[in-house]
This record gives structure tokens, C-alpha cells and sequence, in this order.
């Protein structure tokens, strides 16, 4: 009975130091800062920048396939900046907004210019240019939330 | 006058009470010799400068001599050309007494930092043109 007892103690005392040393670990700051968002949204308009440089190869009248193509070309891209923000305890959401597309080329008419899916592809000669996206992201963790709505153009 | 019994517990429950006591001791002994590294010590001096030079190495244009991040993680061997160049240019950002380590899937430059020493951990999240995909590096600064 007095080993019980003893052993008993002795559990309690080793759950007690282990919630302190959990208690320590999770005082640290989140990962979300400015600095962090901003390198985060570097990266992910590094990877857009770049889906619409290979998606421009196509005609005028294949601008729907090379609307597509951004979309899947930056998918990769943005799905492992999802996993590594995961990583650090961050939810990270992207999202196309065609409504803010349609807004954005009410505001600021131009020929040849269409909005397909959030994708605005301009015509350039015979062929069709990807030069800009419209897009919702947000970030999240413990501690802070980002988000905002925004025009990529990729000149 | 019959003898009462010879009564033996009295002997166990000491035994019991010594076993007892050599456990409760034990467990204290290892929880107290258990070896607490040191918080290492994130100064905010540290923070500000990777905030900085992460800011630079992501925005200035590139040069052979001064390659920003986009060049030197578009490809390994853009890396393998260009790294050497990056470390050059973090270690003259640094004042005297403070130093890097960055890790990348493609590598790693300057110097890991031993335990105890007051350091800032930066994840930077980086994307390469050849995987299509954003890699994630980190930028250690330390000082002993």
C-alpha cells in the first residue's frame, strides 16, 4: 500500500513537470508577422509570375486553354507553400476572384482584354497574353489573421 | 502465559516505507538532474537585421556578382554558381561578432550555431523555377 502510494506520487510529479515543460514550449510567438507575410506573398506572386510567363503561348482564340494552363501551372507552386505554412502552423488559403476580375476591367476598360475565371489574358498580336489574376489569400495561425483581395499584374 | 504471535508487519511496512522513500527520492534526483538546455534568446536586434536582409536578397535585381533569391534558387545549379556569392553578401550585411546559417533543400552556407547562443530563426519561403514549387529555407543569425 505504501509503494502504491508512493508510485502514485511519483506519476504525479513526472505529469506535473511535463505540463510545465508544455507550458514553456507553447509561450513562443506565432509565425505570422509582417515579415513573414510578406515573404510568403513574395513567393507566391514569384510562382504566379511565373505560371503566366509559360502559360503565354497560345492564340487569341485559345485563351480559355491558356487560362487553364496558369491555373494549373501555379497550383503546384501554391499547394507547397500551403504545406510548408502548415508547417509552421499557419493556415495559408488562395483562391481566384473572377467578381474582383470583372470589377477591376469596369474600372479600367481596355480592348482585347478578358476575364476568364478570375484570369485576365490580353491579346497580344495573334496570340494571347496571361497579365494579371485577381485573388483572395489569407493566413492564419494561433495568433494573428491576414487576408486581402488583390490584382497581380505581371507586366 | 502463552506468548502472542510473533507479529511481522510492523517489519514489512518498514521495508515498504524504505522502498517508498528510495522511489519518491529517485524520481526527484532524475527530474532535477535532467538537463535543461537554455532558452536561446531571440533578440530583437537579430530579428530586425534577417528581416533586412531577407528583404534585400528577395528584392534587389540580380547580378553575377550579387545574385538575389529568384536567381540563385531558379535552378541547383544556378545554385551551385551562385551561393557562394549569396554567403559573401549576408556576411557583409552582418556586423563583427554576428553570424548566419542558411538551409535550403539545394544547401546550406555559413556556420551552424552550438547550443546556448543567442539566435533568430527565420523560415523564408522561397520559389524555384525548375521544381515549380515555393521551398522552404531558413535563415539562422547567431552570436556566441
Amino acid at each position: 500500500m505504501i509503494i502504491l502510494s508512493a508510485m502514485v506520487a511519483c506519476l504525479c510529479l513526472i505529469v506535473v513537470v511535463a505540463c510545465i515543460a508544455t507550458v514553456g514550449i507553447g509561450m513562443d510567438d506565432g509565425y505570422l508577422s509582417h515579415d513573414s507575410i510578406e515573404n510568403a506573398l513574395w513567393a507566391q506572386d514569384c510562382a504566379l509570375k511565373h505560371a503566366a510567363s509559360v502559360s503565354s503561348s497560345y492564340s487569341w482564340s485559345d485563351r480559355a486553354i491558356a487560362a487553364d494552363r496558369f491555373m494549373k501551372d501555379s497550383a503546384p507552386a501554391l499547394n507547397s507553400l500551403s504545406l510548408n505554412l502548415q508547417a509552421h502552423g499557419v493556415a495559408y488559403r488562395f483562391a481566384l476572384n473572377e467578381s474582383f476580375a470583372a470589377d477591376y476591367l469596369n474600372a479600367h476598360p481596355a480592348s482585347d482584354t478578358e476575364n476568364i475565371g478570375g484570369v485576365l489574358v490580353q491579346r497580344s498580336g495573334a496570340g494571347s497574353k496571361i497579365y494579371g489574376c485577381a485573388y483572395d489569400v489569407s493566413m492564419s495561425d494561433d495568433r494573428t489573421s491576414y487576408g486581402m483581395s488583390q490584382i497581380a499584374m505581371f507586366g | 502465559m502463552a506468548r502472542p504471535p510473533h507479529d511481522d508487519n510492523g517489519a514489512i511496512h518498514m521495508l515498504e516505507s524504505a522502498l517508498a522513500t528510495v522511489l519518491l527520492l529517485s524520481t526527484l534526483a532524475y527530474i532535477n538532474s535532467c538537463v535543461m538546455a537554455p532558452a536561446a534568446e531571440d533578440t530583437p536586434d537579430l530579428r530586425l537585421m534577417s528581416a533586412d536582409i531577407t528583404h534585400v536578397l528577395s528584392y534587389r535585381s540580380s547580378s553575377v556578382e550579387h545574385p538575389n533569391l529568384s536567381y540563385a534558387f531558379s535552378s541547383p545549379v544556378c545554385w551551385g554558381r551562385s551561393s557562394g556569392h549569396l554567403g559573401h553578401d549576408i556576411r557583409d550585411m552582418l556586423p563583427h561578432g554576428t553570424y548566419y546559417y542558411f538551409s535550403s533543400p539545394y544547401g546550406e552556407l555559413g556556420d551552424r550555431p552550438p547550443d546556448g547562443v543567442g539566435m533568430c530563426a527565420r523560415p523564408i519561403e522561397i520559389f524555384s523555377d525548375a521544381g515549380e514549387t515555393i521551398m522552404d529555407c531558413e535563415l539562422i543569425l547567431w552570436r556566441p
